[in-house]
């Protein structure tokens, strides 16, 4: 299933603070996880991975190092700080509001859905 | 597709090794280490060829940096390592990368929100100033065309106004034709004309005698020019004929000073309308004066008589050019007739009849219709001209300067403005800028109102009742600021100081009432055997009422000293001293002219002694003696 653009804009990257929340992760694995654990849903190319990881970077929720891998090959692994974790906790509460919203209204199931038929 | 065998280059290395891994050729260019460029490292990682291309050409177009191009290269090749490492194909990476080129903004765009804060400090300023430059260049451009893309709307011809009058009068009537024969007619001065003293006792007084005599027909033609009813003089920007030739240089005076016609293109330019009548006026005067004087010391009363009568209608035949020049000459001429009457009452008290005393005050009395102050409405003429030919018109009273409003300065006060070409053309291209800062029309209009108007005002009021010069302050003032300087410098060039030709009028006036009740103290003289003991003797048969001093409103202040009557004003300090000069500071009290210099000074007006605001210097301590005349 394709997502539209703008809500892949949303929905990217508080799924990347959510995978980096347990461990650090490199670029291809994070591309691997996102695929693997949202069925595809949120899989993404590159071209969209990488420039969101730089803005996360860049807004202070993930920070980045440099490290040979077991590989030996040479890996920027990303991991959360503190402010990313903080961010991640406003963007899950958001994120359950609206599927809460989502559900009262009937598009998602849930145990509010079928509201209409109750009343 | 099997992945090539990668083989990383160390990217973390001393800037020492950098340099020394750096060939000569790219130290030269500038590039410090092939470490920081990518295209290398993708080229040295091994990856397969449709990988590298696309590495290359992401990092390519990011247009950063060429450490952050390197830190992208190295980041998207481990991730093609790894999907290499993992089974991927190289195509199914290439294919699962996305767009290149909406990759390489987006990285782009991203990469640069991580760089340090004082280059995003200097991008805001480099952008801030771009913003700025581009505002200006449209203002500029907005203006550029509204200035030069507009023509003058001449809507009046105020010289067609000015000349509706002495084009109306008959040629029969007409004095100009006869003044000008006279002063073609006139030889040169001795001595020069500015040196002229006009005074019988002077060293150059039989050298004038013998001029004047010499010069009995250009006299004639004075007093035949003065006795017509009108001057009428046509008014035009470039002189013909006979007129051209008083401006002839090396011909006979007064064209031997005259500045040379200025190039002029529109004839109907008020700014630059020709007054050659006003120095002829001058000469005449001068003329008459001397021979007036002459006329006196050969017992001539008729001739004497008719030279005060022609220099007081000269005064009424410059006074109808209209033109604030005009008024200031009349004044300049009745006030020079008053000299020469007081002078030879002083000199010779017999020399006229009764009857023809009685003739010349009322002739006096009547010059400029009975008053001498000086008008501003030429000025007004003038200014309202050069808006309509120097400023585009909107429609409703505003618009901006024009490019022919920059050859103003340099045609009003040639000496001191750049009349290159260069300069020139430096001038028009900042014109549209400079207008940015400058008055519109409707601004620059109505300062200019302002100034006319207060100044009218205050040119009213007789000196007692003057508290300042407003309007001349107020004006000084604004041109202290140097934006206001720049804002209104058309105001400021072509402004005249009104405060002093408002006060020439009153100070012409003192001397006409003055030189009126001498000649009045003289008739009573003649009937009584004496002076009398105060002005108010003269009232009601002699004159109307006692004319006022100028200084305080109450009447003129009298005296008879030795039996001779002193006529005088409190002057400037408006405190009454018994007709005793004020002290000249720093001039010895032998010095040629001092009385004359005191009297000047007690003279010259200074706003009212004021205790909260004392004067910069102290006033005059004296009064300004009106009579008996002081040379």
């Amino acid at each position: 299933m394709r997502i539209e653009r703008e809500l892949m804009r949303g929905a990217g990257p508080v799924a990347v603070l959510k995978l980096l929340e347990r461990r650090e992760m490199y670029g291809y694995e994070l591309v691997e996880a996102l695929s693997k654990r949202s069925d595809g849903v949120l899989a993404m190319g590159q071209s969209t991975l990488y420039p969101m990881l730089y803005n996360l970077e860049a807004k202070g929720f993930i920070e980045s190092t440099e490290r040979t891998a077991p590989s030996g090959r040479e890996r920027k692994y990303y991991h959360l700080t503190r402010s990313g974790r903080t961010q991640l906790a406003e963007q899950t509460g958001q994120w359950l509001a609206i599927a809460r919203a989502m559900q009262t209204l009937g598009i998602l199931p849930g145990p509010t859905a079928g509201w209409e038929a109750a009343s | 597709m099997s992945a090539t065998a990668l083989q990383p280059e160390p990217h973390r290395s001393s800037l020492a090794a950098r340099v020394l891994r750096t060939p000569l050729t790219e130290l030269l260019r500038g590039h410090l280490a092939p470490a920081l460029d990518a295209e290398r490292t993708v080229a040295a990682a091994g990856l397969p060829a449709s990988l590298a291309e696309l590495t290359c050409g992401v990092i390519r177009r990011t247009r950063l940096w060429r450490r952050e191009k390197l830190e992208v290269a190295r980041e998207l090749l481990a991730h093609f390592q790894d999907g290499l490492a993992a089974g991927a194909a190289a195509d199914d990476l290439a294919a699962s990368f996305g767009d290149p080129a909406q990759a390489a903004k987006l990285i782009r765009r991203a990469k640069r929100r991580n760089r340090p804060a004082l280059w995003k400090a200097l991008r805001l300023t480099r952008r801030t100033i771009g913003a700025l430059v581009l505002f200006v260049l449209i203002v500029y451009t907005v203006q550029a065309v509204r200035i030069y893309t507009q023509r003058p709307n001449i809507a009046r011809n105020f010289a067609a106004e000015w000349n509706a009058a002495p084009l109306a009068v008959p040629e029969s009537e007409r004095a100009w034709p006869i003044y000008r024969a006279a002063a073609l007619a006139l030889g040169e001065w001795p001595g020069g004309r500015a040196n002229v003293s006009q005074r019988p006792g002077r060293a150059d007084w039989p050298a004038l005698v013998e001029f004047v005599e010499e010069n009995a027909r250009s006299v004639a033609l004075y007093r035949q020019a003065a006795a017509m009813p009108k001057l009428a003089w046509v008014y035009t920007t470039q002189l013909q004929d006979e007129d051209a030739r008083l401006w002839n240089p090396g011909h006979a005076a007064p064209s031997a000073s005259a500045p040379a016609q200025p190039a002029v293109q529109d004839p109907d330019f008020v700014m630059f309308l020709m007054l050659p009548p006003l120095p002829v006026l001058r000469d005449g005067t001068r003329l008459l004066t001397i021979d007036a004087y002459r006329a006196a010391e050969t017992n001539d009363p008729g001739r004497a008589d008719a030279d005060i009568r022609a220099i007081l209608q000269m005064a009424d035949h410059a006074r109808e050019t209209r033109v604030l020049i005009g008024d200031l000459v009349a004044v300049a001429l009745s006030s020079r007739a008053c000299d020469l009457l007081g002078t030879l009452l002083h000199d010779h008290p017999q020399l006229f009849s009764p009857e023809q005393l009685v003739a010349i005050a009322h002739r006096l009395a009547t010059v400029g219709g009975g008053t001498l102050r000086v008008r501003f409405d030429s000025e007004r003429a003038i200014f309202e001209d050069m808006l309509q030919r120097y400023y585009t018109d909107d429609g409703h009273g505003d618009g901006l300067p024009r490019p022919d409003l920059l050859g103003m300065a340099t045609m009003v006060d040639g000496q001191t403005r750049d009349n290159s070409p260069l300069g020139g053309a430096c001038a028009k291209l900042l014109l549209p800028a400079a207008s940015t800062v400058m008055a519109g029309r409707r601004d620059l209009h109505a300062t200019f109102r302002d100034y006319i108007d207060r100044s009218d005002v205050e040119a009213e009021l007789p000196l007692w009742e003057r508290p300042a010069q407003v309007a001349h302050d107020g004006l000084e003032a604004m041109g202290r600021s140097p934006l206001a300087h720049v804002r209104y410098w058309p105001l400021f060039i072509l402004a005249p100081a009104l405060d002093n030709a408002g006060r020439i009028g009153e100070y012409a006036t003192q001397t006409r009432d003055a030189t009126l009740t001498a000649l009045v103290l003289e008739l009573y003289r003649r009937r009584h055997g004496e002076y009398p003991s105060s002005l108010a003797a003269l009232t009601p048969q002699w004159l109307p009422k006692v004319p006022p001093d100028r200084y305080d409103g109450q009447p003129l202040k009298y005296r008879l000293v030795d039996g001779q009557p002193l006529l005088y004003s409190v002057g400037v300090d408006r405190k009454d001293d018994g007709g005793r000069l004020p002290n000249v500071p720093n001039v010895a009290p032998d010095a040629p002219n001092r009385e004359s210099r005191a009297n000047h000074l007690a003279r010259m007006w200074r706003p009212p002694p004021n205790p909260n605001h004392p004067p910069p210097e102290p006033l005059p301590d004296g009064d300004w003696i009106l009579w008996p005349p002081i040379e």
